[in-house]
């Protein structure tokens, strides 16, 4: 089949026309196919820039992190494994290191800190419950955000549960971006508030209506202005929520 | 105005961040990467989640790419591996432990028929953007030539030589998959 007997079967040919070659079947059905026609969400240049520009400002030394493909690609290989605990403590990659015998003075007033810090805000910090009651997860930054961290902190309330999101490293949404955290499972994905954090690292107060033992998984993306209700995939923070008993 | 993709260079400013290389790797294959991720994935969401993730992977390897390969099939080996681990890890959330492996076994579409759609989904974004649309119309929504032309507010006469001409650049784009298939 030449050129012009493939673009006329293309064009008009049909299923059971015997001129039709399997291929240029399968390519007639590839041009009925939605998915060849279906764009992805607007903005996911400049959403692959700011990943860029935030990993490119956590690692200067190495920018671009150079990364073998064969090793960033092994198959079933989760793209980065979520923390076992919560971990509030940020990457600090690009630091020169501290001169060894400084650090148990360190250690020791870190200590004294957190003790009076504790002691101060009354707060239990390990047990993975804080003393209002409300468990605290680990959310881990994606490849989206590699640098990024929070520790979520839910309560059940009379309207609701409550979800405290202490987010630190995220980096601000650029104008005409922000970002939108959900609650997902098996039953759908819900949506529980946006932020922007463009006033640096914060605590962001989030409410979800539903019973996160149904949607267990705690995500936050970053949208998009006009970008639709839908979430943009593009998911920068993630973590499980969904076990509450003590 | 978008960066020439033929261009020698652009792998390297790709690799070293630059932006305009950024912007032009990914509006030439953002789209036949998302082909690729929602067939395998049968979600947008998902889809465009595999988008981001590929393009960035790629940009963290694009280092170690050989510059005389064609970027095409390297970009679609890591689009393809990447909507497979999505694949497996929204099928680990949603399936119990013990079904987990033969979860995991599942493949969802094979290297060809996969590839094929970004061969599709690159030519047809090759077009014009009338002579696409007239594609479109016809193969996807399934009109006539007098139905598109009604749809378009343009002569028939326009809509078949548009369409003439769609199809010839296509066959001609698409040549080669058709071979490869035979």
């Amino acid at each position: 089949m030449n050129d012009d007997e493939l673009a006329a079967f293309l064009e008009n040919g049909s299923d059971d026309e015997p001129g039709g070659t399997v291929a240029a079947r399968e390519l007639r059905d590839l041009l009925a196919d939605e998915t060849v026609w279906d764009d992805p969400s607007p903005g996911g240049a400049d959403a692959l820039l700011a990943a860029i520009r935030a990993e490119q400002a956590e690692r200067p030394e190495q920018a671009p992190q150079r990364e073998r493909a064969d090793q960033a690609l092994q198959p079933g290989a989760p793209s980065r494994p979520p923390a076992a605990a919560p971990s509030p403590t940020p990457s600090r990659a690009g630091r020169a290191p501290r001169p060894a015998w400084r650090r148990p003075a360190l250690l020791a007033a870190a200590a004294v800190l957190l003790v009076v810090a504790g002691l101060t805000a009354g707060f239990l910090v390990g047990s993975g419950r804080n003393e209002a009651g409300g468990q605290e997860f680990a959310i881990a930054g994606t490849d989206l955000a590699p640098a990024a961290s929070a520790v979520a902190t839910v309560e059940d309330q009379p309207s609701g549960v409550r979800i405290e999101l202490d987010v630190q490293d995220l980096g601000p949404a650029a104008p005409g971006t922000y970002y939108q955290a959900w609650v997902k499972g098996p039953d759908g994905l819900v949506t529980i508030g946006t932020f922007h954090m463009r006033g640096g690292d914060d605590v962001v107060d989030l409410w979800a209506g539903v019973d996160l033992e149904r949607y267990p998984t705690l995500t936050v993306t970053l949208q998009q202005e006009g970008g639709g209700q839908e979430s943009s995939g593009r998911v920068v923070l993630s973590g499980d929520i969904g076990s509450t008993s003590p | 105005m978008a960066e020439p993709i033929d261009d020698p260079d652009l792998v390297a400013r790709f690799a070293a961040g630059d932006e305009a290389a950024v912007r032009a790797v990914y509006d030439r294959y953002a789209r036949p990467v998302f082909t690729v991720a929602l067939r395998i994935l049968g979600d947008r969401t998902l889809a465009d989640e595999a988008v981001q993730l590929t393009m960035l992977k790629a940009w963290r390897a694009a280092g170690s790419f050989d510059p005389s390969r064609e970027l095409a099939p390297w970009l679609y080996t890591i689009a393809r591996r990447v909507a497979i681990d999505l694949y497996r890890r929204d099928r680990r959330a949603d399936v119990p432990t013990e079904l987990e492996d033969d979860a995991l076994a599942v493949v969802p579409l094979s290297f060809e028929r996969t590839w094929e759609a970004w061969e599709v989904r690159a030519a047809v974004d090759q077009l014009a953007d009338e002579e696409r649309e007239v594609v479109r119309l016809a193969h996807l929504v399934g009109l006539s030539h007098r139905e598109i032309a009604e749809r378009l507010g343009v002569p028939v006469g326009t809509v078949k030589s548009r369409s003439a001409r769609a199809h010839r650049r296509l066959a001609f784009l698409l040549r080669h998959v058709a071979e490869t298939v035979e």
